[in-house]
C-alpha cells in the first residue's frame, strides 16, 4: 500500500514537471491579436517588377519575429498599448504594399515582467521558434539579462526600452527603437537648472536595478552643472510607505523632486509629496509616462507632474495625428507613448525587410544580413528619423511632457 | 442508580486493561475505585469520563447510554471531573478559572455577546456570583483575584474541584486527588468531599491513598489486573484476603 | 526636535496598521496554536470585497464595509474547513506549510478574479492635514490608530468579560481542559478565524486609499506582521500591539536617521535583536516544557 502511493506520488511529481515544462508562455486570452502576419495574395499580381532572384515570384517568404512583451500583471496595460500601436503599423504596411518578398509572421509572447520567464521566452524564440530577429523588451530589468543572449546567437534585437547601458557594451545587433534615460533626464534637468533657475533638486529612486542605474545618471547629469542633490533618498520595490522620504524632501528644500517610480509607485508617491509638502514642488516621474498613470492619479493629482518621452499624444504633427486618430478607432483609448515605439519598431524591421531585396530567409546568414538593413535604415516615424549609429542609438534627446486639465502638453522639445 | 457500566472491556492491541468490568453507583454516594498500579483503574476512569472508548460494553448514565459521546457532551450531561495532573488555566484567575467551569451553562453565544444585549450582562453577572459561591464552599474565596498558577499545590487541588463543581453536575470524578498533598491538605480534602456528598453530588475517586478512602468512602471497589476482585464498605475491604495479597504484591 | 517627533508620528501611524493585523494574526496563534502565513493576503481580499461593494456598487460605507467582513469572514471559513482542519492533528509545521500554500493561491485567485493591476480606493475619512505647530497628522493615518485602539480595548473587553472569550482562552491556555469544561472546539475555531479575518478586513479598509487596492498588497505586509508577532509575543494581544507599533517605529526611524535603502531591513534587525535576547517576545509567555 505505501509502495504503491509512493509510485503515484512520483508519477504525479513527473507529470507536473513535464506540465510545466511544456506549456509555453501564453499572451493574455483578452487580447484581440496573437500572430500577425501581413499576407494579402492579391498584391501579387502588381506590375512592378521583381529584382528578387532568389524567393520565387508570387510567393512571399515568411519571417519569423519575436516580440517579447509584458500582457500580464500590474504593467499589462503597457504590452497592450505597445501591441495595439504594432498593429497599425502592420495595417498601414499590408495598405502600401511594402512587403513584396516577405510576410511578417509576428510571434508575440508575455514576458510577465519577469527576468526568469523572459529569459525562457527568449530562449524558446532563438532556439525553438527559430525566429530571425526581436522586438523586446520593454521593462529594462528583463532587457538587461536578455539582450546578451540575442546578441551572442546573432538575432538583431528592437528595444523599446530606455535603459541607456544597452549600448555600452559593443553589442552589433542591438538597435533601439526609443530614447534613453540619460535622453530624458538630461531634458528634465535642463528644464529644472537651465530653464527655470533652480538649484535645489531631490531624487527618490529605486533600490532596483534600473532604478539605480536611472540614479547614477541624474548624479552624473547634477554633477556636470556642479549641483548634488539636497534630498538623495531610496525605496524599496513594494513598499509603500515614503512618509520618510517625503519628510526628508520636505526638510531639506528642495524645489523639485526626480523619481525612478513607476506608474503606480509613483501615484503613491505624489499624493504624499502633494499631502505633506504640498503643491509648489515640481514632480518629474518615469512612472507618468505610463499609461495608467492619468487613470490611477487622476487629472487633479496629475497635474503639472512632467515626464520625459520621444513620442506623446500632443504632437501636432501630421503623421502623430494620424497616428492618435487610427489608434483611438481601434481601441477607443488613446495612444501612449509605448504604442509609438511598437508602430515604429515594426515599421523599422518591416523598411528593412524591404531592401534585403528578397534574400533567402533560410540562409545561414539572414539575421546578419538583417542587422546590417536595420543598421541602414532610413526611416522617419513618429518618434523622429531613425539612423542609426554604431551602437544602435537612434536618439540622444528627449521631450519633457507635463499634464494639464488630464491632457499631455509639450514643455521642452529639444 | 445514576451511573450504570456494563461488562465494560477495553484492549489496546492485545492488552486488556479492563476486563468485563460490572459498575453502579448511585446519586449521593462516595464510591472508590482502587488497586496496585496497573489495575486499570485510570483507564476504567476514562472510560466513564469520555476520554477513552471501551472496546465492549455499555455505560449509561441519568439514564442515558454515554459509551461513545466525547467529554464535552457528557460535561453537558452533568459529569465532570477533575485530573492528576493538574490541568488549571494557568494564567486565569482564580475565579476566572471556575467560571470556565460553567461554560455550558451560560445562556449567551457569539452573536449576542458581539450585540452587548441585556441578559449577557446578567449572565455574566449570575456567573460570577456562582463562581464566587463555589469559592466559598471550597474555601478559595479570599484568593479568587490571584493568578491560578501561584496557587500552592493543595489549593490547586481545590481549585479544580471548584471549577468541577460550579456547573452543578450529578456526578464528580476525582483522579488522585489526594496525590502530593500532606496531612493538613488531605485533611482538607476529605471534609471538602464529604460537603460535596452532603449537597447530594455523587462522587467517584481513584485514589492511592489509603487513609483518604477509608475515611469518606461509602464503598470501594477493588480492581487488579483489569477485573473486580472486592466490592464493599471500607471495613469489608480491609479485611478482604484477596485485596491484601494484591496489594502486597506476587511474593506471597 | 520636530522632525523627530514627527517621524515618531509617522512611526506610530504605520505601526498602528501593523498592530490591528498582528492582532488578528495572535488572536490564530494563542488560541490554535498556528501561524498564520495568510494573514496579509486574507486582507487583501478583505479590500477587494470592500472595492467591489464600496466603489463598483457605490454603496454607502456603512455597508459595504459589514457585507466585506461577512464576505471575507466566509472566505476564511471555507479555507479553515477546507485547509486547515484536516491538518490539525498533524505537526505545526505542516500546518504553517499548509498556510503558505493558501496565501499563494489566494494571490492568484485575486489576479483571476479582479486582474493584477492596481485600483483606487477614495478615503473613507476625507478632511485636510492637521497642523499642531510644525508636526502634521494625516486624518486617515489618525482614524487607523483610533481604531486600533478601540479594537484592542474591545478585543480585551470581550476576552476577559464574556463567555466565548473566558473560552477562547482557556483553549489558548490548555485545550483538554477546556474541552472537559463543554467547550466546542469547532466552534472556538470558527469563532478565532471569524475573528481574525473581520479585523483584517477593516485593516484592509484603511489601508486601501493609501496604497491602492492590488493582488500583492499583503504580502510585504504579511512579512511585517509576523515580525511583529514575534516581536511582540507570540499569542499575546498587547504584545501584537507593542510589536506593531515598534516596528512602524523601527522603520520609520531607521529610515530618517540611518538610510531609507535599508528601510525594509530595520524590522528584521529588531527582530534579530529579540530573538536573541527574549525569544518568546517582549510581552511573550516562556513556554516551560516539563520533562
Amino acid at each position: 500500500m505505501k509502495t504503491w502511493k509512493t509510485c503515484l506520488a512520483l508519477v504525479l511529481v513527473l507529470s507536473l514537471l513535464l506540465a510545466a515544462g511544456c506549456t509555453p508562455s501564453k499572451p493574455n486570452p483578452t487580447d484581440p491579436s496573437k500572430t500577425n502576419s501581413t499576407s494579402a495574395p492579391s498584391k501579387n499580381t502588381d506590375p512592378k517588377p521583381s529584382d528578387s532572384t532568389n524567393a520565387p515570384t508570387g510567393q512571399k517568404q515568411k519571417v519569423p519575429i519575436g516580440v517579447a512583451i509584458t500582457l500580464s500583471g500590474d504593467n499589462a496595460e503597457t504590452g497592450r498599448n505597445f501591441e495595439a500601436g504594432m498593429n497599425i503599423a502592420l495595417q498601414e504596411i499590408e495598405e502600401q504594399g511594402l512587403l513584396k518578398d516577405y510576410e511578417l509572421d509576428l510571434k508575440i509572447v508575455d514576458d510577465q515582467n519577469d527576468t526568469t520567464t523572459s529569459l525562457n521566452v527568449v530562449n524558446e524564440m532563438i532556439f525553438n521558434t527559430k525566429v530571425k530577429a526581436i522586438i523586446g523588451q520593454i521593462y529594462s530589468t528583463n532587457t538587461l539579462v536578455t539582450l546578451p543572449i540575442c546578441n551572442e546567437n546573432g538575432i538583431p534585437m528592437l528595444v523599446p526600452g530606455l535603459n541607456p547601458t544597452f549600448s555600452q557594451n559593443g553589442y552589433d545587433y542591438f538597435f533601439r527603437v526609443c530614447g534613453t534615460n540619460e535622453g530624458g533626464q538630461t531634458a528634465g534637468f535642463e528644464y529644472f537648472i537651465k530653464d527655470l533657475g533652480l538649484t535645489k533638486i531631490g531624487i527618490i529612486s529605486e533600490t532596483s536595478e534600473n532604478g539605480q542605474t536611472s540614479y547614477g545618471i541624474a548624479k552624473k547629469i547634477m554633477g556636470s552643472y556642479g549641483l548634488e542633490f539636497v534630498c538623495d533618498e531610496n525605496f524599496t520595490t513594494g513598499d509603500k510607505d515614503f512618509s520618510t522620504q517625503v519628510l526628508k524632501l520636505k526638510e531639506s528644500g528642495a524645489q523639485a523632486v526626480y523619481t525612478t517610480a513607476a506608474a503606480t509607485d509613483a501615484v503613491v508617491l505624489l499624493e504624499q509629496i502633494r499631502q505633506v509638502i504640498g503643491d509648489d514642488i515640481l514632480v518629474l516621474a518615469n512612472g507618468a509616462s505610463e499609461s495608467n498613470f492619468l487613470e490611477l492619479a487622476g487629472p487633479e493629482l496629475a497635474e503639472g507632474v512632467l515626464y520625459y518621452t520621444v513620442w506623446t499624444p500632443a504632437l501636432q504633427d501630421q503623421k502623430s495625428v494620424d497616428f492618435v486618430q487610427k489608434y483611438e478607432a481601434a481601441t477607443g483609448r488613446q495612444p501612449a507613448d509605448v504604442s509609438a515605439r511598437g508602430y515604429d519598431a515594426t515599421w523599422i524591421i518591416a523598411t528593412a525587410l524591404a531592401s534585403m531585396d528578397g534574400y533567402d530567409v533560410n540562409a545561414a546568414d539572414f539575421s546578419a544580413k538583417l542587422a546590417d538593413a536595420i543598421r541602414n535604415v532610413d526611416y522617419t516615424g513618429l518618434q523622429g528619423t531613425f539612423h542609426y549609429d554604431d551602437v544602435g542609438e537612434a536618439f540622444y534627446t528627449m521631450k519633457l511632457i507635463t499634464y494639464q486639465d488630464g491632457e499631455h502638453v509639450v514643455v521642452r522639445d529639444n | 442508580m445514576l451511573l450504570t457500566a456494563e461488562k465494560i472491556t477495553m484492549k489496546f492491541g492485545g492488552l486488556v486493561a479492563v476486563d468485563n468490568v460490572d459498575f453502579a453507583i448511585d446519586s449521593g454516594e462516595i464510591r472508590a475505585i482502587i488497586g496496585p498500579n496497573g489495575a486499570g483503574k485510570s483507564t476504567f476512569f476514562n472510560a466513564i469520563s469520555g476520554q477513552n472508548y471501551p472496546t465492549s460494553g455499555r455505560i449509561l448514565f441519568d439514564g442515558r447510554d454515554i459509551t461513545k459521546l466525547p467529554s464535552h457532551r457528557i460535561a453537558k450531561l452533568g459529569m465532570t471531573r477533575t485530573f492528576q495532573n493538574i490541568l488549571l488555566f494557568d494564567d486565569m484567575t482564580v475565579l476566572e478559572n471556575v467560571m470556565v467551569g460553567d461554560h455550558i451553562n451560560i445562556k449567551t453565544n457569539m452573536l449576542t455577546e458581539i450585540l452587548c444585549l441585556p441578559h449577557v450582562f446578567r449572565e455574566e453577572r449570575r456567573c460570577v456570583e456562582k463562581a464566587e459561591e463555589m469559592l466559598d464552599f471550597v474555601g478559595l474565596l479570599p484568593y479568587k483575584d490571584q493568578r491560578s498558577a501561584s496557587l500552592p499545590y493543595g489549593k490547586k487541588r481545590l481549585l479544580e474541584i471548584a471549577r468541577a463543581m460550579v456547573s452543578g453536575p450529578k456526578l464528580l470524578l476525582l483522579d488522585e486527588p489526594a496525590a502530593g498533598m500532606n496531612a493538613a491538605e488531605s485533611a482538607e480534602l476529605v471534609d471538602t468531599i464529604r460537603r460535596i456528598s452532603q449537597r447530594g453530588v455523587a462522587v467517584l475517586i481513584v485514589e492511592h491513598n489509603m487513609k483518604v478512602i477509608m475515611n469518606i468512602s461509602h464503598r470501594i471497589t477493588v480492581l487488579e489486573q483489569g477485573k473486580v476482585i472486592a466490592e464493599g464498605e471500607p471495613a469489608e475491604i480491609q479485611a478482604n484476603e484477596r485485596v491484601i495479597q494484591a496489594y502486597l504484591g506476587k511474593e506471597a | 526636535m520636530n522632525l523627530f517627533l514627527q517621524i515618531c508620528i509617522q512611526g506610530l501611524m504605520l505601526g498602528s496598521m501593523y498592530a490591528i493585523l498582528t492582532l488578528g494574526y495572535n488572536i490564530i496563534y494563542s488560541t490554535m496554536g498556528m501561524a498564520h502565513y495568510a494573514q496579509g493576503d486574507i486582507m487583501m481580499v478583505g479590500a477587494f470585497f470592500a472595492l467591489d461593494f464600496f466603489v463598483t456598487m457605490d454603496l454607502p460605507i456603512y455597508v459595504a464595509i459589514p457585507l466585506s467582513v461577512i464576505c471575507n469572514v466566509l472566505v476564511m471559513l471555507v479555507i479553515e474547513r477546507l485547509a486547515y482542519r484536516p491538518l490539525y492533528s498533524r505537526s505545526r509545521t505542516l500546518l504553517l506549510l499548509c498556510t503558505i500554500g493558501v496565501s499563494t493561491v489566494l494571490r492568484n485567485a485575486a489576479q483571476l478574479i479582479w486582474g493584477t493591476q492596481s485600483f483606487n480606493f477614495p478615503t473613507i475619512f476625507p478632511g485636510d492635514i492637521i497642523h499642531i505647530g510644525e508636526v502634521y497628522l494625516v486624518p486617515q493615518n489618525l482614524w487607523i490608530l483610533g481604531v486600533g485602539v478601540v479594537m484592542m480595548l474591545l478585543l480585551n473587553l470581550f476576552m476577559k468579560k464574556t463567555k466565548v472569550g473566558r473560552a477562547m482562552q482557556a483553549v489558548s491556555m490548555n485545550r483538554s481542559a477546556a474541552a472537559l469544561m463543554g467547550v466546542n472546539m469547532q466552534t472556538i475555531t470558527m469563532i478565532t478565524y471569524g475573528m481574525s479575518a473581520g479585523m483584517a478586513t477593516l485593516a484592509g479598509v484603511m489601508l486601501a486609499p493609501i496604497v491602492k487596492v492590488y493582488s500583492t498588497m499583503g504580502v510585504s505586509i504579511g512579512a511585517k506582521v509576523m515580525i511583529s508577532a514575534v516581536v511582540g509575543g507570540m499569542g499575546s494581544m498587547p504584545g501584537a500591539i507593542l510589536g506593531g507599533l515598534l516596528v512602524g517605529l523601527v522603520e520609520a526611524l531607521g529610515g530618517m536617521y540611518i538610510s531609507t535603502t535599508f528601510k525594509e531591513a530595520y524590522p528584521v534587525v529588531l527582530l534579530l535583536v529579540v530573538l536573541l535576547n527574549r525569544p518568546q517576545g517582549i510581552l511573550g509567555r516562556k513556554k516551560v516544557v516539563k520533562v
